[in-house]
């Protein structure tokens, strides 16, 4: 690969930094969060960051065309990973989701197969050289794509990822343009679908989870008892907090995950709304630079890649922050760069890195480029 | 992984690349959106609904417990401790720290008063912090800290002690073991004396474990203000002695004294027997821990002729000097026959009082007329509560003269059917002490900060001039007759113009509606010095066995108790009256024997017959008044 100087001169510092910024943020929140039982996960959570900025750095400056040459492999090899999970895995908490690589390092390889997820829909759009609105037979295609990660994910099960496969693959797939009717054709085969996956497919733990949303005091002790806690931590956090690593409820340990899926109470209680809605606010910025990219994109590809990779942070973002404030049932979707995880962090680097790559290649296509075309 | 497909409307077009901008907008917006959806909730959790999640959040992450603040202390008139606070340690455990606590209750239950069973249910608590023992003993202490016992934690509480026992135990009242005032100035003045309440504060995790670095917070109480008593706590102690001593010459059921300054209405002594230590509530009944000089009414008997007279002189119906005729110690008045002890006859209003019949009473009270004598009463304040600052006190019972008739009016006039406090009797007699007015009684002096500074000071209150100078002069002049010629002989003090009057009441019997014929209340109540009071005094004692007259129960321990506190306070005889000699006892004298005493004292005698002395006039213990020649009796024995 030749390296161009004006990579470099292009190159995006802003996401770049932000994402750091993030990062970093997430490192601070997450010691408090853990300092008073053990640091072990604090440290691996270094690493993964160390890591993740690495990945993403050479990934941006990996010609997104490569990628999209691969993008065939990488996508079978998740779904690979994605069988191997399911019967080597190991079982933590009723989910095979995570395969174990010796005894301190295991892997969620349902977090990574958004990745290739996006990618293989954005080939598939960026392949279709026909024009015109989709009709029910042309979805076919991507329709399988989505599904086979989803129905292996599903299997685990893994509800949070499986929520969020759809909702991401369904953003992009907005943006093809489909016909109302087979629009309309498929959100009836989903809410059909729906009802039997209520009663086979999700466990009585998920329906729980989805009933006590409903009603999180209806049960405050039990299944209730997340939502209520976490909720708890937030509003005492009031409007300025109670300030690094004097969050009662973090610190008391009264809510369970709080490393994880439930990490931003903890931002929320010591730093308050400012310091939430702080955090926030970078994630929306970054949610929209990757948007803009998208609308800026020269090609299909990268632009649905780089909707691929916003709407993965926003879904990701709006669950998970939602989750934790109350307003939607508890589901195990991590924060991105937040929560304590390397696959979720590494995941969110990549298609930071993704972005970036596609970002620093957004100036005007080079002489060749043109001639060529 | 291209799809072949010749549809007619989709025409291949590489290079055309639909930028459907609309979308990208429509998607931020709808980011936009469902961000702000997520920061409203999060204002309004955070902003909007904050004190309620926050107070949730404190209430399941503290474990409160109160620490007892130094309650203020309680001293007499000259800063003595009445009521003071000793350290003691409470032992407590966090059961969630407890490795073993099979171990730890067989240690504990060596040394505590509780059973091992008891001690394992404690440590097997859920709560994240609990009492082994509160104020435990300083032995066990001591010994506990030996057995150096990790696990086990000690807060030092303050304990309220009364280092002299039983003095004024009624009036102090006494606190629980949490010291809350529940008696006395302990409850009456236990807002100020509480302090505010220091908190230990116990952060507990998610499964109600105390935490382990740093599991106590300790917020310092604030102590509570010092109550300074108008009881000075040397006269309070010869009161209750003298109290004693007369209640059990006569063994008595039960006693109450009250001393106070007639010139201010301060307390100096308030006495209640049988005594109460507050140091061991529990060894008394209830009914012992009420300070019966506010609590308890009773019918005062002859008492009462003080103020008929009193009365009657004020609104000038008669004089001192009137004379009435006792009709030979039997009135009839409508069905009921009203008797005098000793019959008498014609009785000037001096010698009314001073021998205390009941029928002249009758008729003073007919001239001053059932409605004056009623305002009276009131205004002496019988039947009112007299506000002193001690809690429980009850008013009496004062029937509206409305309803009185003349039988009522007649026992009204001797003290029967009425009921009055001690209190009642101690300040309407200092009317008659200080000159004319009613001064509002009470005990407390004066509160001080924790600082030191004081914060309120009690001044003499007069509520109102119930007679004039001249009528309370004149009626001290009768009250000191009573001692030196009535029926308080026995309250004479060699030296001291003494003046009082006996009370000797029947007990009213609940059931029949009469009194009971064979239990009194005897009292007496007076003040002296009479020519300038320093104390007035009111002696009572219920139901007296050996005798029960006033005159005799009462009026000694009056005399002991007036000889020793006026000695205390300093306040010296009068010369005039102590170069008035005071008749010894003679008899068994040789005739030379008392003509040598004769003459050292330059007293007149005469003598009757020959041998030793078997009669004697004036009898012992009375004053020679100057120019009497003394006569005494002489016969010769084997």
């Amino acid at each position: 690969m030749m390296f161009d100087r004006r990579l470099l001169k292009n190159y995006d510092w802003f996401l770049l930094t932000t994402t750091l910024f993030i990062s970093i943020i997430g490192l601070f929140n997450l010691y408090s969060a853990s300092y008073q039982t053990d640091l072990i996960g604090f440290k691996k959570q270094i690493a993964w960051v160390i890591l993740g900025t690495v990945c993403m750095i050479l990934l941006s400056f990996l010609d997104y065309k490569t990628v999209e040459r691969y993008t065939r492999h990488i996508y079978i090899v998740s779904i690979l990973l994605l069988l191997v999970v399911l019967i080597l895995g190991k079982e933590v908490s009723g989910s095979k989701s995570w395969i174990s690589l010796g005894s301190h390092i295991s892997i969620q390889p349902s977090e990574f197969v958004k990745i290739p997820l996006i990618l293989a829909i954005a080939k598939f759009y960026h392949d279709d050289f026909e024009i015109g609105s989709y009709g029910f037979v042309d979805l076919i295609k991507p329709i399988l794509l989505v599904s086979i990660p989803l129905a292996l994910v599903m299997l685990q099960p893994d509800l949070g990822t499986a929520i969020t496969i759809v909702l991401i693959s369904g953003t992009m797939m907005f943006f093809m343009r489909i016909k109302t009717k087979s629009l309309s054709f498929l959100l009836i085969l989903i809410l059909g679908l729906s009802y039997p996956a209520w009663h086979f497919f999700l466990k009585d733990y998920q329906r729980e989870r989805i009933v006590t949303f409903l009603n999180p005091y209806h049960d405050p002790l039990g299944a209730g008892y997340n939502t209520i806690q976490s909720q708890i931590a937030v509003g005492s956090g009031k409007l300025e907090g109670k300030g690094f690593k004097k969050g009662s409820q973090t610190q008391l340990r009264f809510i369970p995950e709080q490393r994880t899926d439930f990490i931003f109470s903890v931002i929320a209680e010591e730093w308050g709304f400012i310091g939430g809605a702080f955090t926030l606010l970078l994630y929306f910025t970054i949610i929209l630079w990757t948007l803009d990219t998208a609308s800026r994109a020269k090609d299909k590809f990268s632009m649905l890649l780089s909707l691929g990779v916003a709407s993965m942070f926003f879904w990701h973002t709006l669950i998970n922050v939602g989750m934790v404030i109350g307003i939607f049932p508890v589901m195990g979707v991590p924060f991105p760069l937040f929560s304590y995880g390397g696959s979720s962090t590494i995941t969110a680097m990549l298609g930071i890195g993704l972005v970036l790559g596609i970002r620093i290649r957004k100036f005007p296509a080079s002489k060749e480029a043109i001639a060529f075309k | 992984m291209r799809i072949k497909r010749n549809s007619k409307k989709r025409i291949s077009l590489a290079k055309d690349l639909s930028k459907p901008r609309w979308k990208v907008c429509l998607i931020g917006a709808i980011i936009l959106v469902l961000f702000g959806a997520v920061s409203v909730r999060a204002f309004k959790l955070q902003v909007l609904n904050r004190d309620r999640v926050f107070d949730v959040a404190k209430k399941q992450h503290h474990g409160l417990f109160t620490l007892l603040p130094r309650r203020g202390k309680i001293f007499d008139i000259n800063k003595k401790e009445l009521a003071i606070n000793v350290d003691v340690s409470s032992l407590f455990v966090h059961p969630g720290n407890v490795k073993d606590p099979n171990r730890l209750s067989k240690n504990l239950s060596k040394y505590l008063p509780h059973s091992q069973k008891e001690i394992l249910g404690m440590l097997l608590s859920k709560k994240p912090f609990v009492w082994i023992e509160r104020i435990a003993e300083p032995e066990v202490v001591a010994k506990l800290k030996n057995a150096n016992l990790e696990e086990i934690g000690f807060i030092e509480e303050p304990k309220r002690v009364y280092p002299n026992g039983h003095l004024a135990g009624q009036v102090l009242g006494f606190t629980d073991i949490d010291s809350k005032g529940i008696e006395g100035i302990e409850y009456d003045l236990d807002s100020l004396l509480a302090g505010s309440p220091g908190k230990i504060i116990v952060k507990k995790d998610a499964r109600g474990r105390a935490i382990m670095n740093n599991p106590i917070d300790i917020e310092a109480s604030v102590s509570g203000y010092d109550v300074v008593l108008t009881i000075d706590s040397q006269i309070q102690y010869i009161v209750e002695k003298e109290l004693k001593k007369g209640i059990e010459k006569t063994s008595a059921e039960r006693g109450m004294a009250v001393l106070t300054n007639p010139e201010t209405g301060e307390v100096l002594a308030m006495a209640s027997y049988p005594f109460f230590d507050p140091n061991n509530v529990n060894k008394h009944s209830e009914k012992g821990r009420r300070n019966l000089p506010v609590w308890y009414s009773f019918e005062p008997g002859s008492t009462i002729k003080i103020f008929l007279a009193a009365a009657a002189l004020e609104e000038k119906k008669v004089k001192s000097t009137s004379k009435f005729d006792c009709e030979n110690g039997r009135r009839k008045i409508g069905p009921s026959i009203i008797n005098d002890v000793h019959p008498y006859g014609i009785l000037s209003v001096t010698q009314i009082v001073e021998l205390s019949s009941n029928i002249c009473a009758t008729k003073i009270a007919e001239i001053l007329g059932k409605d004056k004598y009623y305002d009276y009463l009131k205004r002496f304040r019988f039947g009112t509560k007299t506000e002193i600052d001690l809690p429980g006190e009850s008013s009496g019972r004062l029937a509206n003269s409305k309803d009185w008739g003349p039988v009522e009016l007649a026992t009204l006039s001797f003290g029967q059917g009425i009921s009055v406090t001690a209190i009642q009797l101690a300040s309407a007699l200092s009317v008659i002490a200080n000159g004319g007015y009613l001064m509002k009684p009470y005990a407390v002096r004066e509160i001080i900060s924790p600082d030191g500074k004081v914060v309120r000071k009690r001044e003499p209150e007069v509520i109102s001039r119930v007679v004039s100078y001249d009528t309370a002069e004149e009626i001290k002049k009768i009250l000191e007759g009573v001692v030196e010629n009535g029926t308080g002989k026995q309250a004479s003090i060699a030296g001291y113009r003494v003046a009082g009057k006996t009370g000797t009441a029947q007990v009213p019997n609940p059931e029949t509606g009469g009194y009971y014929s064979n239990r009194h209340i005897a009292s007496f109540i007076g003040f002296a010095p009479a020519d300038d009071p320093k104390i007035a005094l009111v002696v009572v004692i219920e139901n007296p066995r050996k005798a029960f007259y006033g005159g005799v129960v009462t009026a000694p321990v009056f005399k002991e108790i007036t000889e020793k506190v006026l000695f205390y306070l300093g306040v010296s005889p009068d010369e005039t009256i102590t170069r008035a000699k005071i008749m010894p006892d003679l008899r068994g004298m040789s005739a030379r024997d008392i003509l040598r005493w004769a003459e050292e004292e330059g007293i007149k005698v005469k003598l009757k017959g020959s041998g030793y002395a078997t009669d004697q006039q004036p009898r012992a213990g009375e004053r020679i008044k100057e120019g009497v020649v003394c006569s005494i009796e002489l016969k010769q024995t084997i």
